[in-house]
């Protein structure tokens, strides 16, 4: 048996044995498209991250965004079952779609004319949000990872 | 095609993985997203057996891999030659996992890990096809090499034109030693392969 032959025995060997992990191309696929988006959006600034205690047993956070000439306000509460809802708002309001990614899932809600919208079954997780507009114009924006 | 006689080993492997590895480089840069795609799923393979030949746990491993791509995508500009595109990879995620585990302290063996894990035992050996019970014969030989050959094996079998000067660096080595210690690796392979009254 050459070298070749060997080496490509031990290959196949290693790829049995400690197979490359499932989907770890789709996932590098996925940070690919990610970083693409980011080059795209305008970044948003945490301005304020305060979890505070309501009513004893509703703890709640606020996150606020900032860009350059938008606000985003995320209201997070308990939902059922361990999943959280939140409730959003954009100034100034315009036509958006919202999606909230987490790994492997996105959630998506439209901004209404009031610019508020809602997520109401969240799992928990770390999570980025992105906001694009459904008409022409208008910026398109994405948040820092947090946590819900 | 008159390629010189005197070219280094091709990998074992599909010889036009890395052929084809260059011409989907080349499209992607000439606008094609979707050859990035499909560079992304023939290469990340190979990415990971170079990482884990390093010793990173897999976790670990996985971040490297990631690592590599996104430094691809960032600052591929510096890949002046398409035909180096798997040679460049290879040596970045090789580079990046010795980093990180420059970081993490001394990590475990890899192998030792994976061993533990598939060490084959008589009743299964039995039901399994010949081919699964030749590879149990060789994975029993490479077990009883050192760490540093089965490292030193690992990068080789996987890697297009393997980067002694790197591997000579991650394994403590003096370059001049890594043709001589993969061919006593290699011997030695053999050596336990006859043992056990396999034909190699």
């Amino acid at each position: 048996m050459d070298d070749d032959d060997l080496l490509r025995d031990l290959a196949a060997l290693w790829s049995s044995r400690d197979p490359v992990p499932d989907g770890l191309a789709e996932r590098v696929l996925v940070e690919i498209a990610l970083d693409d988006l980011d080059a795209e959006h305008e970044l948003l600034v945490l301005v304020e991250d305060d979890a505070v205690a309501v009513r004893g047993d509703a703890p709640r956070s606020t996150y606020a965004f900032d860009g350059r000439e938008t606000h985003l306000l995320l209201r997070v509460v308990d939902a059922d079952d361990g999943h959280r809802r939140i409730d959003g708002w954009v100034a100034p309001a315009m036509p958006m779609t919202a999606r909230l990614r987490q790994a492997g899932t996105t959630l998506e809600a439209v901004v209404d004319e009031r610019g508020r919208f809602a997520l109401p079954h969240v799992p928990p997780g770390p999570s980025r949000l992105w906001l694009t507009p459904t008409g022409d114009s208008g910026p398109l924006l994405a948040t820092p990872s947090f946590a819900i | 095609m008159t390629e010189p006689a005197t070219r280094a080993v091709t990998p074992p492997e599909e010889p036009d993985l890395w052929s084809r590895a260059a011409g989907d480089f080349t499209a992607w840069r000439g606008g094609e997203p979707a050859a990035l795609d499909r560079l992304v799923r023939a290469l990340t393979p190979v990415l990971w057996h170079v990482v884990r030949a390093s010793g990173l746990e897999e976790a670990r491993a996985e971040d490297v891999v990631q690592t590599t791509w996104m430094t691809l995508v960032r600052r591929g500009d510096g890949v002046s030659d398409p035909r180096a595109i798997g040679a460049w990879l290879t040596t970045t995620a090789r580079r990046e996992a010795w980093r990180v585990s420059k970081v993490d302290g001394r990590s475990r063996p890899v192998d030792d890990e994976v061993l533990a894990r598939h060490v084959p035992d008589a009743t299964s050996a039995e039901t399994e096809a010949v081919l699964a019970d030749d590879h149990d014969r060789l994975w029993r030989c490479v077990g009883r090499l050192s760490e540093r050959c089965v490292r030193l094996l690992r990068v080789v079998a996987f890697d297009q034109r393997p980067d002694y000067a790197g591997i000579a660096h991650d394994l403590s080595m003096p370059v001049g030693s890594i043709g001589p210690t993969r061919r006593r690796c290699l011997d030695k392979l053999r050596a336990e392969l006859a043992l056990e009254g396999g034909t190699a």
